[in-house]
This record gives C-alpha cells, sequence and structure tokens, in this order.
C-alpha cells in the first residue's frame, strides 16, 4: 500500500512538471506578447514591465526562473490585472469555482447514486425506464444548452435567482444544478450497469438465500461493489468538472478560475495562463490521488498493481 | 444489405446463421428505439446535407427585418441580422456533423493502432502506454485546447486534430483489453510462424476481429466529439462567425435569449436531437453486438 502511494506520488510530480513544460511552450509559442496590441502602456512602461517580468532573458532561463517561483509557491505577476499577482487572483477566483464545482459533486452524487441503484433494483419497471430516461435526457442536454435554459426559466421568468453574475450568496445554485445534473446522469447509468452487475453474482444469491432481507442484501453487499465504476470514473469526472466550469463560469458570468483563464489564454497573459494551468495540474493530479487511494482501499486488485479492467 | 431480414419472425433470429456484422445489423433492426434513432438520424442527417442547397443563402441578412419568431416564411423564425435560423442551423448542422465525422476518424485511427500496438506488444510496454492512458484520462483536455486555439490561427483543420487527438483514449482502452486476449489464439500464433511481420498481424488478422467493438465506441465517439466542437465553439474559440456551427448558434441564441428564447430554442433541439440518436444507436450497436450485455 505504501509502494503504491509513493509510486503514485513521484508519477504526480512528473505529470506535474510535464505539464508545466507543455504549457510554458506553447503560451510562448504564441504570435504577440502580452504588450504588443496595447492600447494602454507608452513604450517606456512596457520596456520596463518585460524587464521586471524578465522577458528579456532567454527562454531556458525563464524557464528554470518559474520553476525556482513556483516552488517557492510565487506564480508571478498578472499582466492584464495590473498590480496584482497570480497568486492574489487564484486565490479571489478559485473559492467561487470551488463552491460551483463542490455544489455540483454534491448534486450529481446525490441525486445520481440512487437513481442508478433504484433503477438496477427495479430493473424495467417504469421507475427504472424513468430513470434511465431522465438520464439520457441529462447527458444528451450539455451544460452551455442547460445554463441558458435554466437562467430563462429560473432567473428571467420565474426571478428565483440572478441569471447570471456573481452577487447574492444563492448565485451558486443555478451553475451548481447544471453541472451537476449532467454528472448525476452519467453517475445514474454507471451506478445501475454496476448493480446489474453485481447483483447476478453468487455472493448474492447466497445472501439472499441465507434469509438476508432485501434492504441489507443491497446497502450492505452489493453497494460496495457497485460503486466500484462509479468511483473510478471519478478521476474523470473531476477533470470534467474543471474543464465544466470553465463554460458554466462563461454561460453564468462568474469571475472563476475558468473565467480568468479564457481571459489569460486569449490576452497572452503568460504567467496568469501558466499559473491557473499548473494549479489546474495540482489539483487534479492530488484529486485523482485521492481516487486512486478510494479504489485501493474499496479493491484490493488495483491495490496490487493489476491495471486489468 | 441484410436489412431485408428485419421483418422476419424472431424466433428464427438467433437460428439464423451469418457473419458476425451480419448478426449484429440484425439484432440491431428488432430494436426499436435504435431503429426510430436511426431514422430521426438519417434525417436531420440529409436536411443538413441537402437542405442548405434549396434553402435561402444562410449569410443573406435582412436588418430591416430584424429578429422574428417562427412563421410560414421562416420555419425557425430569423435572428437579430434577420438571417433564416432553419437556413443556418442546417448549415450549421453540416459544420458540426463534419467535424463529428472527420474527428472521430483522427481519433479512430490513433486509438485503435495505440490500443493494438499496446495489446499486442504486451509487457512493459503494454503497462507503460496504458499507464499514460490513466493519467492521459485524468486530464482537462480543454485547457490545452483552449491554450491551442490562442496559438494558431482558429482553423476547422485544428478544431479536427485537437479533438481527435483528445478523443482516442477510450477506444485505445477497449482495443487495447481485446488484442491482448485475442494474441494468445492459433490463429496469431500461425501468422507468426509464417514469419508475417507485425503490421500485417496487427491490421490483417486482428483488427477484423476487434470490429465489432470498435464499430460500438466509434458510435458513441461521435457525440463526444460533437459535445467538445460545440463547447469550443460556444466559447468562441472553434467555428468562427460569420460561419455557424450548432455550438456558434447556441452561442448567439444563448446572448439573446431573454428577447429572443426561440434562437436558442431551434439549434439547441436539433443538436440534443442529434446527441440522443448517436447515444441511442450506440447502446443499441453493444447490445446488437454483445448479447449477453442486454440488459
Amino acid at each position: 500500500m505504501i509502494g503504491f502511494f509513493v509510486r503514485r506520488l513521484i508519477q504526480a510530480v512528473v505529470v506535474i512538471l510535464a505539464v508545466f513544460t507543455v504549457t510554458f511552450i506553447m503560451v510562448r509559442l504564441a504570435p504577440g506578447g502580452p504588450f504588443s496590441k496595447e492600447r494602454t502602456a507608452p513604450p517606456e512602461v512596457v520596456a520596463a514591465m518585460e524587464e521586471y517580468c524578465g522577458l528579456s532573458d532567454p527562454p531556458v532561463v525563464q524557464y528554470f526562473r518559474s520553476i525556482g517561483m513556483m516552488l517557492r509557491g510565487d506564480l508571478g505577476p498578472s499582466y492584464i490585472y495590473e498590480g496584482r499577482t497570480v497568486n492574489e487572483l487564484i486565490a479571489t477566483a478559485f473559492p467561487l469555482s470551488l463552491t460551483v464545482g463542490f455544489a455540483a459533486f454534491v448534486i450529481a452524487i446525490l441525486i445520481g447514486l440512487p437513481l442508478g441503484i433504484l433503477a438496477a433494483v427495479r430493473r424495467n419497471s417504469l421507475t427504472d425506464y424513468l430513470a434511465m430516461g431522465g438520464s439520457m435526457l441529462g447527458i444528451c442536454l450539455p451544460t452551455f444548452v442547460l445554463g441558458p435554459l435554466l437562467a430563462l426559466v429560473f432567473g428571467v421568468w420565474l426571478n428565483w435567482f440572478n441569471a447570471s453574475g456573481w452577487y447574492d450568496g444563492s448565485d451558486w445554485v443555478l451553475p451548481a444544478l447544471t453541472l451537476g445534473l449532467f454528472y448525476a446522469a452519467y453517475i445514474a447509468r454507471l451506478a445501475r450497469a454496476g448493480m446489474l452487475d453485481v447483483l447476478s453474482l453468487d455472493y448474492i444469491r447466497t445472501a439472499r438465500a441465507k434469509g438476508l432481507d432485501e434492504r441489507s442484501v443491497i446497502g450492505k453487499h452489493a453497494l460496495k461493489r457497485a460503486i466500484l465504476p462509479v468511483i473510478s470514473f471519478l478521476g474523470p469526472a473531476f477533470a470534467g468538472l474543471i474543464s465544466g466550469s470553465i463554460v458554466i463560469e462563461r454561460v453564468f458570468q462568474i469571475p472563476g478560475l475558468g473565467f480568468h483563464f479564457v481571459g489569460a489564454a486569449q490576452n497572452r497573459d503568460y504567467f496568469l495562463a501558466q499559473g491557473t494551468v499548473v494549479f489546474y495540474a495540482v489539483l487534479i493530479v492530488a484529486l485523482n490521488l485521492l481516487v486512486d487511494l478510494v479504489q485501493a482501499a474499496l479493491d484490493p486488485k488495483t491495490r496490487e498493481g493489476k491495471s486489468d479492467d | 444489405m441484410a436489412s431485408a431480414v428485419t421483418s422476419s419472425s424472431p424466433q428464427l433470429r438467433s437460428t439464423r446463421s451469418g457473419s458476425p456484422l451480419q448478426n449484429a445489423w440484425r439484432r440491431l433492426c428488432s430494436n426499436k428505439l435504435a431503429v426510430f434513432c436511426m431514422i430521426l438520424l438519417s434525417v436531420i442527417i440529409l436536411a443538413c446535407v441537402f437542405g442548405p442547397l434549396v434553402l435561402s443563402n444562410p449569410n443573406a441578412q435582412d436588418l430591416e427585418l430584424g429578429a422574428t419568431p417562427p412563421s410560414a416564411e421562416h420555419w425557425f423564425g430569423t435572428d437579430t441580422l434577420g438571417r433564416d435560423l432553419l437556413a443556418r442551423s442546417l448549415v450549421g448542422g453540416r459544420l458540426s456533423l463534419l467535424v463529428g465525422l472527420v474527428a472521430t476518424t483522427v481519433a479512430l485511427l490513433i486509438g485503435v493502432t495505440y490500443g493494438m500496438v499496446a495489446g499486442y506488444r504486451g509487457g512493459r510496454t503494454d503497462s507503460v502506454m496504458m499507464r499514460i492512458v490513466d493519467v492521459l484520462y485524468g486530464f482537462p483536455f480543454l485547457i490545452f485546447v483552449i491554450l491551442l486555439t490562442t496559438i494558431f490561427e482558429r482553423s476547422i483543420y485544428l478544431l479536427f486534430a485537437a479533438i481527435g487527438a483528445i478523443e482516442w483514449l477510450t477506444m485505445s482502452r477497449i482495443v487495447r483489453g481485446q488484442v491482448l486476449g485475442l494474441r494468445e489464439m492459433e490463429f496469431v500464433k500461425a501468422a507468426q510462424v509464417l514469419g508475417q511481420g507485425t503490421p500485417q498481424i496487427l491490421f490483417q488478422h486482428l483488427l477484423p476481429n476487434v470490429l465489432g467493438p470498435v464499430i460500438v465506441y466509434t458510435t458513441l465517439t461521435v457525440p463526444g466529439v460533437m459535445l467538445l466542437e460545440a463547447v469550443l465553439s460556444f466559447l468562441g474559440l472553434g467555428v468562427q462567425p460569420p460561419d455557424a456551427s450548432w455550438g456558434v448558434l447556441i452561442n448567439e441564441g444563448a446572448q439573446s435569449m431573454e428577447t429572443y428564447p426561440w434562437l436558442l430554442m431551434f439549434p439547441a433541439i436539433m443538436f440534443s436531437l442529434t446527441l440522443f440518436c448517436l447515444n441511442l444507436i450506440g447502446d443499441g450497436l453493444r447490445d446488437a453486438f454483445d448479447p449477453r450485455s442486454e440488459k
């Protein structure tokens, strides 16, 4: 178990470094520096800024200096938000993204898991058809369609929430719902398939044969194995939640991390783009590590390093 | 080709002989939902391909007309520039479907080759290759695509390549799993003994045997690819106006949905219907190729 953890930890560091390198190269390959099409600053200010940011040094020097800065937890200054550091921007933007993402995750699990299990237990009943029909609908209504629709109905017509922006305490509801329902649909399908597989196994028949009531057969015996496919989906799902948050923050005009990232990429804000991506990478790698550990705890096969699916 | 047998009595189906592909096709055709989706999808595709030929120019503006709700003249209404939304939806669909098709082909080529090599080589090569896939799986690629689109000129070819380069992961896993089981079979051993090269064994002997799962996951990849294109276009990073794709139209519609809701509704419905059909056909194909999985 410890060996497994150490292997994954080394791998995590390699992944983060690779991500940073790719991002570093890509951002600098982009035509036009952050100040090239500038309407604001006079040339001497630009030159001073470039000197301050070290843009006149050769790329290799910049690369290693950036790594050194990051190891000290300094992500550098932002170009487009004058006078603010990337650390500050992430610190103000990330809580917004985290609120929405976490709420979406909870919604996805709370709706998806029970729905899928219920559908499997009452297979081919009306409940099953409704649940699976609903989840198919959820998969086919992507976030950038569902988001505007929810905003239209609950924001504009019913006026329960703000249709966009981040002003009130309730502004997380619509974005989280949009993002969460999409993943709830996926999780419901996975949970149903997982549960159906487990229910046909011998040990479930044994459990039933020894007279256990259905509740504990499902809840105690079947559930633990049935949610394995759901857990292995969580890694990709976290990645998806982050990608999704980029779209969602655009739909609802939330100044979160994704919103800043798109802006940074479009405006060639080197440090902001690179800082956001590395931050994302650390986040993703940490979450995947967590998923791996949970999976290893639940499933001995993964623990022994057999990656056969 | 085998569609003539669809009307035959269901009891006889299992005893009929035929190639696995024909059997799967027959089973697919007995799945009413899948057949319905195939018909609906065909209608959408035909409308997108041939519709723009008979309709007015999708980019023709009529500023005096402006945005009008659906009417007899403009079935889907017109947008703020007075452009016919039906024509734009169909032309947009054409582009979305084209991206879906081409990018899926890219994903197919990468995924199948990668998976076959990993599965056939086995051992250390396999575990390293699959570990890479595992790692890539957990990564939000949208971020890199967004960076890519800022570096290069935004073009549809970049879109094909970028999306194709992302969506091959599942395919490679599936193919690798199949090949891992197949490579110990006699026909592969025989080919090796005969001294055939690896590429020949892979593409001539192994490929036909993994065709079933490949077809199923290709069908399921298309909606994923189309979704990604739409997301990028929605963010303004994919297809560029005045060209339209469903993502572009949904983006335009979302911006003015409060006053002109139909601008969002129609492209969204067409897009979602297409995804719906593709997903259900994919599910149907999965059941058809693997009768045991029917639940």
